[in-house]
């Protein structure tokens, strides 16, 4: 291998303790829940729509059924039921595994009835690379490269998501920039902004600034993978606050993007914190961690 | 951020592990910008981030489509909630199918149905109406009242 391939590999591979892997997987598998009961919630009613239903390239090639009653039910029960095993760290790869392939249906049956959602790249990545880090106890520290592989995963899917829609409005638009010169903003605000936002309309070139400031941030994006320190926190709160902006102004929150910043910090260290609170349950954790 | 342990061990991956695991993310990379490039999110979940990605023009139109209905109890245009807690299909569903929806307006019925199905103890639509408000756009700003057009209209079955 020669150098730049090394460093590449060391940087996409750097260890990090299996206890973040733990941590993460507590959340995001409970955050799973969250998601399919009150974010991605029109999978049950698809089931009950099938003339609707028009399948994505992926259910084109794939013989996956037309959504019915029973298969969006069942999906619901294992993605439960296989997520909290999951979110214990007890069978990190068949109950991780699982879930990321019943998950990965669901959202298929979310998306393919005429729109198409882009903010699960990052969650539905994580599903996908947690299981391979296999056990992960709450207490060990021990750095792993495996784990720092996935947490890579997750962090630069997350980015992807800013940085792809960049280039998205660029593909669409023909030029770099010709979106942020657009009335993008006036044109989501008149259809489903809210109270908090509406007054804006008369401003029309506040929201030409606030979409190239956008832009400009999505396209800098991939710089945070390399932040550390308070530049990274810095630029979690602008891509945070955004999300909180769109939120308040038009309802979209984009929480399963937001949850996945948590893998870009060191999110283990709460553990100490969380035993010190609930002393009671620290033999139960223990015990749960290295069943 | 890395905290080593007190022995100083470190799980490392073998040669090949390393190899399949940047392997398998560089040809996600690559399958997510094929997706960009193409400008289509039907590869999803490799799918281009296209939500909002379309500029508008500052003198072009906004459209906004949505449905009313009358009822059982004889209410008479009331609004559809097209969203996932209402009929389970979405606004935004029903106008990427809208070609498809105003070519065989039958469609139409499938959300009557699949709202009595999910919500069996609800007043229940008669009529459904397809409406659409188009607001013109002057340099940005709002021009004038919208105009409210009917598309579409289904007696439900």
């Amino acid at each position: 291998m020669d150098r730049a391939v090394r460093r590449i590999v060391g940087w996409w591979t750097t260890p990090v303790p299996l206890a973040r892997v733990a941590v993460l997987r507590t959340v995001l598998y409970l955050f799973l829940l969250y998601d399919i009961f009150f974010l991605v919630n029109d999978v049950v009613p698809h089931g009950y729509a099938p003339e609707l239903y028009r399948p994505l390239f992926i259910g084109r090639i794939l013989p996956l059924p037309t959504p019915s009653p029973a298969l969006v039910q069942t999906l619901q029960v294992v993605i439960v039921v296989g997520a909290l095993v999951a979110a214990t760290g007890r069978l990190p790869r068949l109950a991780g595994w699982t879930v990321a392939v019943c998950y990965l249906e669901w959202l298929i049956v979310g998306m393919s009835f005429g729109k198409v959602d882009h903010d699960h790249l990052a969650l539905l990545v994580a599903l996908w690379v947690l299981p391979t880090v296999g056990r992960a106890r709450f207490d060990d520290r021990t750095p792993s490269e495996g784990a720092g592989w996935a947490m890579r995963c997750i962090q630069i899917a997350t980015i992807a998501t800013y940085v792809g829609s960049a280039f998205a409005k660029w593909a669409r638009n023909g030029a770099p920039f010709a979106w942020a010169n657009g009335a993008v903003f006036v044109w989501a605000i008149i259809r489903r902004g809210t109270d908090f936002i509406d007054w804006i309309l008369d401003y029309p070139w506040m929201l030409r600034i606030a979409q190239w400031g956008l832009l400009i941030g999505e396209f800098l994006s991939p710089i945070v993978l390399f932040l550390r320190g308070k530049a990274l926190v810095l630029a979690a709160v602008f891509f945070l606050s955004f999300h909180l902006f769109t939120y308040l102004s038009l309802g979209i929150h984009f929480l399963p993007t937001v949850v996945c910043w948590l893998s870009f910090f060191p999110v283990e260290r709460v553990v100490p914190y969380i035993r010190h609170l609930a002393p009671s349950r620290h033999k139960d954790a223990e015990l749960s961690a290295a069943s | 951020m890395q905290s080593a342990n007190a022995d100083g061990t470190v799980h490392r991956l073998s040669r090949r592990g390393k190899a399949w695991r940047i392997g398998l993310a560089l040809t996600g990379i690559a399958a997510l910008a094929h997706g960009t490039l193409r400008d289509s999110d039907d590869y999803f979940p490799f799918g281009s981030m296209a939500q909002y990605a379309s500029a508008h023009d500052l003198d072009g139109e906004v459209r906004s489509v949505y449905m009313l209905a009358d009822t059982q109890s004889g209410r008479s245009r009331v609004r559809v909630p097209l969203n996932a807690t209402g009929t389970g299909i979405g606004r935004a569903e029903v106008e990427g199918q809208l070609d498809r929806i105003l070519a065989d307006p039958s469609l139409l019925q499938t959300i009557a149905d699949a709202y009595q199905a999910t919500h069996p103890d609800r007043d229940h639509y008669t009529t459904l109406y397809l409406m659409r408000d188009t607001y013109q756009l002057r340099d940005g700003y709002r021009e004038g009242e919208p105009v409210t057009e009917e598309l579409a209209a289904w007696t439900v079955r």
